[in-house]
């Protein structure tokens, strides 16, 4: 890719990862959900894209809008909140710092990251496939791999464990 | 040009953005949507820093965050849903009952 069109999908995945996730409990209700909820998980898709990381950004795509998008949206569906439960509520009182911090620190990162910039080492056509990345991850990772085994086993077992409870109010 | 480095400052505007929306929103299931979005801001750094050094150690740490994020979910939601049963709302300035 030129640069000019790398620095572009830069500032196009930048734009939509951080301004996209601020959607109203309505839109999420209406079918824009997925596409409002999922904005920042896909810019991040696109970002892992650019950083020569293909198989984490088809996982992440897997992931996050595949499997968690879908679960949060089968939740909202299945606790059919009532309007009144919709109306949005924030802490108001803390606003307008909270938006001067926001673009402070926004613009101290960029400005960091122009100032400190580094060239990247280049790799191969190989860096981030399947083979490469799965080696590390079957050899010097195979440890974690199997005590997250484990831990998906224990997640699994407590969703189960919350789900089968029959009723609250008689305990 | 863009740098790796501006990979990383915009994983640090991201994160910032899904702290904001822990401490600012009220609805939990906003809260856990911000907590998934912090997450991906620390794998975005981990890719960021993998593609710096140019080794793919980092890309194997976000598989393992990634399946962490999904137990979480799956518990959280879990955990949302029998909350509602139990208190018919999910905002959670009204989950007060270990405050005194």
């Amino acid at each position: 890719m030129s640069h000019l069109g790398y620095q572009i999908a830069f500032w196009i995945v930048a734009a939509v990862a951080v301004l996209r996730p601020s959607p109203s409990f309505r839109s999420v209700i209406r079918s824009r959900a997925r596409s409002g909820w999922s904005g920042p998980f896909f810019a991040t898709a696109a970002a892992f894209l650019m950083l020569n990381a293909p198989m984490v950004a088809v996982f992440q795509i897997l992931v996050y809008a595949g499997a968690i998008m879908v679960f949060i949206i089968f939740v909202i569906m299945l606790i059919n909140l009532r309007p009144q439960e919709l109306i949005e509520t924030r802490v108001r009182a803390v606003r307008g710092g909270a938006i001067l911090f926001g673009v402070v620190a926004t613009a101290a990162a960029f400005i960091g990251a122009i100032v400190f910039r580094g060239g990247a080492p280049s790799v191969g056509a190989s860096f981030g496939q399947v083979e490469t990345v799965a080696q590390v991850l079957y050899t010097r990772y195979a440890f974690a791999f199997e005590v997250l085994s484990l831990l998906l086993l224990i997640a699994v077992i407590g969703a189960v464990a919350l789900a089968g409870k029959k009723d609250f109010t008689k305990e | 040009m863009i740098t790796p480095h501006h990979f990383l400052a915009l994983s640090g505007v991201l994160f910032l953005v899904g702290a904001a929306g822990v401490l600012v929103r009220r609805n939990a299931l906003i809260v856990l949507m911000s907590l998934e979005i912090m997450l991906n801001a620390a794998n975005l750094a981990l890719v960021a820093f993998s593609r710096m050094h140019g080794a793919v150690d980092g890309q194997v740490a976000v598989f393992l965050i990634m399946a962490v994020a999904a137990g979480e979910v799956a518990i959280g939601l879990a955990i949302i849903v029998n909350v509602y049963r139990l208190r018919h709302t999910i905002q959670v300035d009204a989950l007060t009952s270990l405050k005194n």
